[in-house]
């Protein structure tokens, strides 16, 4: 008997090496990866104080073993996704003109939203009917595109929207508006195209600013650098200049706008198309100081211009001005009729600078 | 004519998970880490500029997460470029921006960065003119990244026999990781690391910086892909765009920025 217990003393020691190697093939399964990890940043700016080492987070994705509080907390949000992405949409909008006028046979495009990479398609919906509505209905997504046009109108700002169908949670008073519905839709305004007259047009006129106060001209009429008396004149004084390579911070610059022999005015909407009669002045001066605070501060600015030449004619600009590399690009516009202050642009109406 | 980048050009990749499915795991978790990821890998796009000529301008352009990579080399490894375009950004506005007025979700995770949170994150740390190409059509910065840091954050995941699961708890910042066998707690760790605790844990509470049309702080320029462009609601116009589609205006803006 003695001798049959001997002959099975390896048995326990088998039996603990294995578990022994088991526990370890276990941690080498679920311990931490720092294949994501290049290194430790400065730890004053990433980490608050901790006596332990911080093992970057695990990251070997393995078949996956049953776990009912993961699948439980897995199932639950998969649902919550589900609820997003298949919200009911029923979508009801009315267009209306500047005075608040139906507009009649206005286009509609919507998009219904996904979480697609790619996107979803935009697909055309009912023309409005003559008190200006619409509606697209039993649609399912998480949010709802929509952009109305017609082709007697521009679109303003409120012609393309939004719509959160989804469950989003947002801070008190900030709440997003409700979805339109069918006794109170949502409103889009166009604004009606007026008669527009031949304009000389530049769409871009780039030039490069010189930074020490050196005036750049551009001749409205001809688009090119040069004299006369229908001629925009830029001056920048800049700093940008002197910024070390491979550094940017808030310098001091200035850029002065002015029409030769005329006066300028600032245009404030986008679809105002006739030059004021008055309240021009010869210049306007736009300062960036490096002390202004960081939100007022621009390196770039773009500005629209109405402006009254020395030639009695009238037009518009708008410009795009860096500070730091001086480059400006100007879209032009002149009305070659003295005295008219239509300003208007369609593309088929456009004169060829003499 | 035709205008062509002049310079030259080089690529920076990091290990990203497959983000395009993150959603198909159903916990987050690839988006999460791979997130993580770009954080760390801002030290490797660091000394990968740092060894290019000295006396070159760099600009950098990175698309949608890639901005972590870009965010961390400047903020957290010293990157030094001239300029930053951010195309379709996936990071949060506040990260740029500290202003409460893009605070637009109510989560009660950790908010400031001081606190392990996004916001502040790159406040006074970026030395190069940032301009923010945004598209709020687009969806994947939009409704997508939203639900993401709505749904699957805290992240939890199952690895091999063991559970994964990030918390924090209301009212205070500290963030944890915990690893279970099932009900039995294995380990239990404060997160120190911001890049873990962004990635991991955190649920942003200002939209994503592609959807980011009136951003301040950090931001110099912001461009409207949408407007100026007719990017629509995909992420990546771009790159998936014949080259007749629109994209002259783009292209040409886009030098307009790093000349």
């Amino acid at each position: 008997m003695k001798s049959n217990n001997n002959r099975y003393w390896f048995i326990p020691l088998l039996l603990t090496a294995a578990f022994v190697i088991a526990f370890f093939l276990w941690r080498q399964k679920s311990g931490p990866d720092t294949s994501g990890q290049t290194s430790s940043a400065p730890a004053s700016k990433l980490a608050t104080p901790s006596p332990a080492t911080t093992p970057a987070p695990v990251v070997n994705v393995t078949t996956p073993m049953v776990d009912p509080i993961y699948e439980a907390v897995k199932a639950e949000r998969e649902q919550k996704l589900r609820d997003m992405a298949d919200a009911p949409i029923d979508f009801f909008g009315k267009v209306v003109d500047g005075k608040g006028n139906p507009v009649m046979g206005a286009s509609t495009f919507y998009i219904v939203g996904s979480f697609s990479f790619e996107g979803s398609p935009t697909l055309q919906g009912p023309a409005t009917d003559a008190a200006g509505l619409f509606s697209i209905t039993e649609k399912r997504g998480p949010d709802f595109s929509i952009r109305v046009e017609h082709s007697d109108y521009y679109k303003t700002s409120s012609a393309d929207q939004q719509f959160e169908y989804a469950h989003k949670a947002y801070v008190p008073g900030k709440e997003p508006p409700s979805p339109p519905t069918k006794g109170n839709p949502a409103v889009f305004v166009l604004k009606k195209k007026g008669l527009a007259e031949p304009l000389v047009h530049h769409q871009r006129i780039k030039t490069k600013l010189p930074m020490n106060a050196a005036p750049v001209t551009i001749n409205a009429r001809s688009g090119q650098a040069g004299g006369g008396n229908e001629v925009i004149s830029i001056t920048m004084r800049s700093d940008g200049d002197k910024l070390p390579l491979n550094t940017f911070h808030p310098f001091d610059w200035s850029v002065t706008i002015e029409a030769s022999g005329g006066g300028i005015v600032e245009r404030s909407d986008a679809l105002d198309f006739e030059a004021p009669a008055d309240g021009y002045v010869t210049q306007q001066t736009i300062n960036m100081s490096a002390s202004l605070p960081k939100d007022v501060w621009k390196s770039d600015i773009q500005r629209d211009y109405f402006i009254k030449f020395g030639s009695g004619n009238y037009g518009r600009v708008r410009l795009n001005i860096s500070g730091d590399t001086g480059r400006s690009i100007a879209e032009v516009f002149l009305n070659p009729t003295p005295g008219s202050r239509k300003l208007e642009f369609d593309p088929n109406k456009v004169v060829q600078s003499p | 004519m035709a205008r062509c980048y002049k310079g030259r050009f080089a690529l920076y990749k990091w290990p990203a998970l497959n983000p395009a499915g993150f959603f198909t795991s159903g916990t987050g978790f690839e988006f999460n880490q791979s997130e993580y990821r770009a954080w760390k890998y801002g030290k490797g796009l660091s000394d990968f500029a740092a060894s290019m000529p000295d006396d070159y301008q760099r600009n950098m352009l990175a698309h949608s997460q890639g901005n972590a990579v870009v965010a961390a080399a400047f903020r957290d490894y010293n990157l030094a470029a001239a300029t930053w375009v951010i195309t379709q950004g996936a990071i949060p506005i506040s990260c740029y921006d500290d202003d409460t007025a893009h605070l637009v979700f109510p989560h009660t995770s950790p908010d400031l960065a001081a606190n392990m949170g996004y916001r502040g994150y790159l406040k006074d740390e970026v030395s190069a003119k940032v301009v923010n190409f945004f598209n709020t059509r687009d969806r994947v910065t939009g409704q997508r990244w939203e639900a993401n840091q709505s749904l699957f954050k805290p992240t939890i995941e199952l690895v091999g026999i063991t559970r994964i699961e990030y918390k924090h708890y209301a009212g205070s910042s500290e963030v944890r990781l915990q690893k279970f066998f099932n009900s039995v707690l294995l380990s239990d760790r404060t997160v120190s690391d911001l890049h873990e605790s962004m990635a991991m844990i955190v649920k942003s509470r200002s939209k994503a910086i592609g959807q980011g049309a009136t951003t301040a702080g950090e931001v110099n320029v912001g461009v409207d892909m949408y407007a100026d462009f007719s990017f629509d609601n995909e992420h990546g116009s771009q790159w998936n765009r014949a080259i007749q589609e629109n994209l002259t205006l783009y292209f040409q803006r886009l030098l307009d920025e790093i000349e």
